[in-house]
This record gives structure tokens, C-alpha cells and sequence, in this order.
């Protein structure tokens, strides 16, 4: 009983530190939005009348929205103390943050490998990483998947669509 | 083209060696991905797009829609043996589905799922094959202010009517019509929001848009939680023998229940000329309707077969209704009508009166590849629902690399641009952060969609008839209905806020 009763309580601190995440999240995320806007409304006002007025027209009641939500959320986490959250995740202690992060920027290296050696070395090398070094999926079946995949893919495009993929900086200057 | 010769001609082209073939691995893949619990039919067709460059229109059309027709089936398969629909459309058969399951009739449910699907799917095609000849005279007084003013008024419905809050939607819709203005003006050529980079001056690329927040969003979402999308849940697996019994008394039992299939399929049919509304609660409307008119009401929610063949019905009804819109007016209602209209700009087929008018066959072949898209999704779910059944189990760590390098290589071989992938990687963490937030992406998506349309509607109503062609009959209708509805909602959500006060004083 006495167990049950703090497994519920922990559990209720989870959530109540999920929301806590998100709220704080939804406060970055609205005032980055709201910078860009407003980056592109002040940017808009230097263009023709004629290009200008549909993209203002879209952007003052954006503008009023998105300043009523901020204040919205910022009135709904006045109890969340955002700034230890926040500090929280550059110490890298928010592991769903890390996770994101991480998958980002493996999608990142995928972008820049595949521009520098040619798109089928990116992708073989993104799904070889991905399974076996993250997933630690067993070698056999990351090099399986890795050389189908990558296969089915130039069977696909190039021989089924006719689509040439990039082929890579470093290969082009070989070439 | 007349009514007959485009049906006619619509159903030739639909069987044609070089469509049919397009059909069957649409519906096939799009069956698959409906199984896999987390993934829609939004990203079975978004998955679909990049390919459709190097296809014929009627061959895209089908290999885009035969996709989309099956993922509900599928996605009734795991809500009935795994208790995990494969999308939110199929919630509702959560209700009997798994109770049916229980008692050790799951090839009863399935077979009577998969057969109201396709029943309902049909019912919707006839729906919209009837309505052409309405939208036919319809469309005729709908010019540039009219386009504009709907064009808004579908906005606010879809921000209004999705299931996410009314401030964070119509934040997301007005972001994606904004987002449609990046590019050159093409009226004073000027270039907006292009950063300066070169890649930006003809826009961003619908496929990479549509790519990333719906497909590498959703990638996120399964690396994060990285455990099988089936939750661990075992199917109660009968003998592949007895299974295929209960399938085929599941499939008599839609048949026998056909008064109620087509009362929920119309139910269906009508939620889907809405914008906004989607599957998910034309089923559940319809789920209400088969318990308030059963004689049985006291064993819905314990595993009645009314309730499943209901919900399924609707479900797929949908799409004719929703058909509709889209074609008639391009004015897509949802995030998969969204897609669709994408995906026939691509095709180089043009929606409006022209469609309607001069060119029915497509929109017959349109219903063609829905009814016989269901009818392959109904054989295969037939005789394959054990193997199907196993796509659940499938780890996200081995799913995410495999399906993150195929929706690159088709962000990048729509314009062979590296641009294009980066896009695709922005609007993949765009799209995840909506998600987790709760704003609304199929709202971001349409406004992207319809920005183009609405900014040159606009122009040219302004210069057809000045700044007043909002006083026009229909545009004013229109607006005024606009603005009611969007009232009325706002004024819902105050009062319900003041009562909660009250309440809790």
C-alpha cells in the first residue's frame, strides 16, 4: 500500500515536470516565432505597396495573436520557474531535449555528408550510426538493413525513376 | 466532357496497365504504414509526393489516393487486435473493436471492419458522383472575391473545428499563409522574405514543407519514444484457419447490416463537405447513431458489431465528401486534402471548374482508385491480417533510419537540391514542436497551400471590382458567416472559462 502510494506520487512529479517542460517550451517557442514575425513585418514595410499588403494583412492579426498567447502562457507558468528549466536543459539534464538535439544534428551530418561524399555514402553512413552505434542493433543486421536500404533506394531512383542523386563534392573533383 | 463519357472514361483509365499497377502498391504501402501505429494517412501520402514527378497524372493520382483509401483499414486492424488504432480516425472502433477481441472474435470484428470501409468508401465516391452535376452550376459564381472569402472561410473551420486550441491554430494558419509569401512577388517581382538566398526566389517547395512536418516530425516522435509504436500489446492471435472463418462472417454480418451502413456512411459523407471536421468525429458521430438507433444499446462498449461496422463506415465515407471541396473549389479541408491538392499541382491538374467541368474523368478516376483502393486494401486485409498484424512489432530504432533516409532522398529528388533536405530537416523540428505543443500542423499546411491562391484571388478581386467586392452577395454571405462562426466559437470558450470560475468558487 505504502508502495503503491509512492510510485502515484512520483509519478505525479513526473507530470507535473513535463508540464512545467512544455510550458517553458511553448514560451521559447512563441517568442521565437513572434521575433521572426516580426523580423518579416518590419522587413515587409520596405517593399512595394502592391507585394507588401497581402503579407501585412496576414501579419498584424498574427502579431496580436501571438502577443495574447505569450501572455497567456506566461500567465499560465507563473508558478514554473522557466529560468532553472532552461538552465537545466544547457547543462544538458533534459534528456527528451537531448534526444531531439541529438537526432538533429545526426540529421545535420546526414545533410553535410551527403554534400561532401555523395548521397548514398550520407545515407548509408546515417543509418549504420543510427542502428548500430545508437540503437546498438546487432552488426549483421545494421549492415543488412544499411545495404538493402541503400540499394533499394538506387534501384528505385535511379533505375526505376531515372533520377539521378547527388554524387559528392569529393567525387566530382575526382571526376 | 459529359457525366457518362467521364465516368466511363474515368473507370477505363483506373484499370489501364498504366495506372492499376500504381494502385495496387499505393493501397498496399498505404495499408502497411496504416498498421504502424503513429503513422497516418497524411504520412503515407506525404511519403508518396516526391515520386510523383516522374509520373503521369493518372498514374499519381492513383499511386497518391490508393494510399490514402487503405490506411484506415489498416489502422482498424491494430485497433482491433492490438487496442492501438494506427490513426486517430479509427478511435472509435477502439470502443467495440477490442472488446470483440476479448471474446475471441477478433476475425468477426476485422472482417466486418474491413468490409464497412470499403462499403463506406463507395458510399462516399456515389455521394461526390452525384454532387458533380450541383457543383458543376455552383463553381460558375465562384470567381476570384468569391475563391478568396471561402478560401478564409475554410481556414477558419479548419482552425476552429481541429482538435488543438482555437489561438494556437489560427497562429499556425496564418504562419502558413505567411510562409506562401516567401519567394518573388509575381506581380512586381519582388523579391519577400528570401534571406537572400538564391534557393528561396520560386518559394519554398511544397514537397520538402510537406515532407518535413508531417513525415521527419513524426520521425522524431518515434525516436523519442524509441519502444514499439504496438506499445508491447499481443494480439489474442487465433489459427490462421479459424481467423479466416470469422473474416468472412465479419464481412456477411457489414452486408446484413446495410441500412445501418448507409445511414453512418451518409453521416460520413456530409461531415466531410465540412472543412476541419475530418474522419475522427464523423466516426464517433456515427458510432453515437449506431447505439441510440440499436436495439442492443446496452452491449455497445462490450463488444457489439453495430458499433464497429458504424465507425468504420463513416470513417471511409469521409473522403467523398471531402473530395468535394477540394476539387470544386481547391479548397482543401484537411491536412490529407491539403496533401492531395500538393500532389495535383505537381501533376500539373488543375482543380476549380475546370476539373468539374472539362476534365470529370480525373475526378471519376478519383473515385475509381478510392472504391477499388479499398477493395484491394479489403483482399489483402483478407487473407493477410497475422503477417499485417506483425508490422506493429517493428522496433522504432530500426523503422526511424530506414524511413528518415527514404523521405530525404525524395526531399532531394524533387529539385536534385541539397536546399531541399536542410528545408525538410526545419520543418521536420517545426513540425515535431507543433506537435508536442498542440498547434495545429494540417492548419499550417493548408494556409501554406492556399497562400498562393488567396494572395492572387485577392489581387484580382481588388482589381476587378475595388476594395468593395466584399459587398458582393456571396463574398458578403460568406464573410458573414466567417465572422459569426469564429464569434460564436470565441464567445463558447469565454463562457466556458467563466463557468470553470464559478464553478470552482
Amino acid at each position: 500500500m505504502h508502495d503503491k502510494q509512492s510510485v502515484t506520487k512520483s509519478g505525479d512529479r513526473v507530470e507535473e515536470q513535463s508540464v512545467a517542460n512544455k510550458k517553458s517550451l511553448e514560451l521559447c517557442f512563441i517568442i521565437v516565432v513572434g521575433l521572426i514575425v516580426a523580423a518579416a513585418f518590419f522587413s515587409a514595410l520596405g517593399y512595394d505597396l502592391v507585394s507588401a499588403r497581402t503579407p501585412l494583412v496576414i501579419m498584424v492579426p498574427l502579431l496580436i495573436l501571438i502577443g495574447g498567447h505569450f501572455m497567456r502562457v506566461k500567465k499560465a507558468s507563473r508558478n514554473t520557474d522557466v529560468v532553472s528549466i532552461l538552465w537545466a536543459v544547457v547543462k544538458g539534464e533534459n534528456q527528451n531535449f537531448n534526444i531531439v538535439a541529438g537526432f538533429s544534428g545526426w540529421m545535420v551530418l546526414l545533410l553535410a555528408l551527403i554534400i561532401v561524399a555523395g548521397h548514398y555514402v550520407g545515407i548509408a553512413a546515417l543509418m549504420f550510426i543510427l542502428l548500430r552505434v545508437v540503437s546498438r542493433e546487432k552488426i549483421l543486421l545494421s549492415l543488412a538493413i544499411t545495404t538493402g536500404v541503400t540499394l533499394m533506394i538506387f534501384i528505385l531512383f535511379e533505375l526505376g525513376f531515372d533520377i539521378e542523386l547527388h554524387r559528392g563534392a569529393i567525387f566530382k573533383i575526382w571526376l | 466532357m459529359g457525366i457518362i463519357d467521364g465516368l466511363v472514361s474515368g473507370f477505363f483509365q483506373a484499370v489501364s496497365l498504366e495506372v492499376f499497377p500504381f494502385l495496387l502498391v499505393g493501397a498496399v504501402f498505404g495499408l502497411v504504414i496504416g498498421v504502424i501505429p503513429g503513422l497516418s494517412g497524411h504520412f503515407a501520402m506525404a511519403m508518396v509526393i516526391p515520386f510523383l514527378y516522374a509520373m503521369e497524372p493518372g498514374a499519381g493520382i492513383a499511386f497518391l489516393l490508393g494510399a490514402h483509401s487503405t490506411v484506415a483499414q489498416g489502422g482498424g486492424l491494430t485497433a482491433i487486435l492490438f487496442s492501438t488504432p494506427g490513426t486517430g480516425q479509427n478511435a472509435a472502433t477502439l470502443l467495440d473493436g477490442p472488446p470483440m477481441r476479448d471474446q475471441g472474435l477478433a476475425g468477426l470484428a476485422t472482417g466486418a471492419a474491413l468490409a464497412s470501409c470499403f462499403l463506406g468508401a463507395v458510399f462516399g465516391a456515389v455521394a461526390l458522383a452525384l454532387l458533380i452535376p450541383v457543383l458543376q452550376q455552383v463553381v460558375l459564381f465562384f470567381g476570384p472575391p468569391e475563391i478568396f472569402v471561402l478560401a478564409i472561410l475554410a481556414l477558419t473551420f479548419v482552425a476552429v473545428l481541429g482538435k488543438e486550441d482555437l489561438t494556437r491554430s489560427m497562429i499556425a494558419a496564418l504562419a502558413g499563409l505567411l510562409l506562401a509569401m516567401v519567394g518573388l512577388d509575381n506581380v512586381t517581382n519582388q523579391e519577400r522574405f528570401t534571406l537572400g538566398l538564391f534557393e528561396l526566389r520560386d518559394g519554398l517547395s511544397l514537397v520538402p514543407v510537406i515532407l518535413g512536418l508531417f513525415a521527419v516530425a513524426e520521425m522524431f516522435d518515434l525516436w523519442v519514444r524509441r519502444d514499439s509504436r504496438a506499445g508491447g500489446m499481443q494480439a489474442n492471435r487465433l489459427s490462421a484457419k479459424e481467423t479466416q472463418k470469422q473474416i468472412f462472417q465479419g464481412i456477411t454480418e457489414a452486408f446484413k447490416h446495410w441500412w445501418l451502413v448507409l445511414r453512418c456512411s451518409a453521416i460520413g459523407a456530409a461531415m466531410g463537405l465540412i472543412p476541419g471536421l475530418g474522419s475522427a468525429p464523423a466516426a464517433f458521430v456515427a458510432y453515437g447513431h449506431a447505439k441510440q438507433s440499436s436495439k442492443n444499446k446496452d452491449t455497445f462498449g462490450k463488444g457489439n458489431i453495430e458499433g464497429v461496422i458504424g465507425s468504420e463506415a463513416a470513417n471511409d465515407a469521409v473522403e467523398g465528401g471531402a473530395l468535394a471541396s477540394t476539387l470544386a473549389f481547391g479548397i482543401p479541408g484537411s491536412s490529407s486534402m491539403g496533401i492531395l491538392l500538393a500532389g495535383l499541382f505537381i501533376l500539373g491538374v488543375e482543380t476549380g471548374p475546370n476539373i468539374i467541368t472539362y476534365n470529370v474523368d480525373i475526378v471519376f478516376l478519383m473515385l475509381f482508385t478510392i472504391i477499388i483502393g479499398n477493395l484491394i486494401g479489403t483482399i489483402v486485409g483478407l487473407f493477410l491480417v497475422n503477417p499485417l498484424s506483425r508490422a506493429t512489432s517493428l522496433r522504432a530504432s530500426i523503422l526511424v533510419p530506414i524511413l528518415l533516409v527514404v523521405v530525404f532522398t525524395g526531399a532531394y529528388a524533387v529539385n536534385r537540391s541539397g536546399f531541399d533536405i536542410g528545408v525538410a530537416i526545419v520543418f521536420g523540428i517545426l513540425g515535431y514542436l507543433m506537435k508536442e505543443l498542440g498547434y495545429s500542423r494540417a492548419a499550417m499546411l493548408i494556409g501554406f497551400v492556399l497562400g498562393f491562391a488567396v494572395e492572387k484571388n485577392l489581387y484580382l478581386a481588388l482589381q476587378l471590382s475595388g476594395p468593395y467586392f466584399l459587398l458582393d452577395p456571396i463574398p458578403l454571405t460568406l464573410a458573414i458567416v466567417t465572422v459569426v462562426f469564429l464569434g460564436y466559437n470565441v464567445w463558447t470558450i469565454i463562457r466556458d472559462k467563466r463557468r470553470k470560475k464559478s464553478y470552482a468558487r
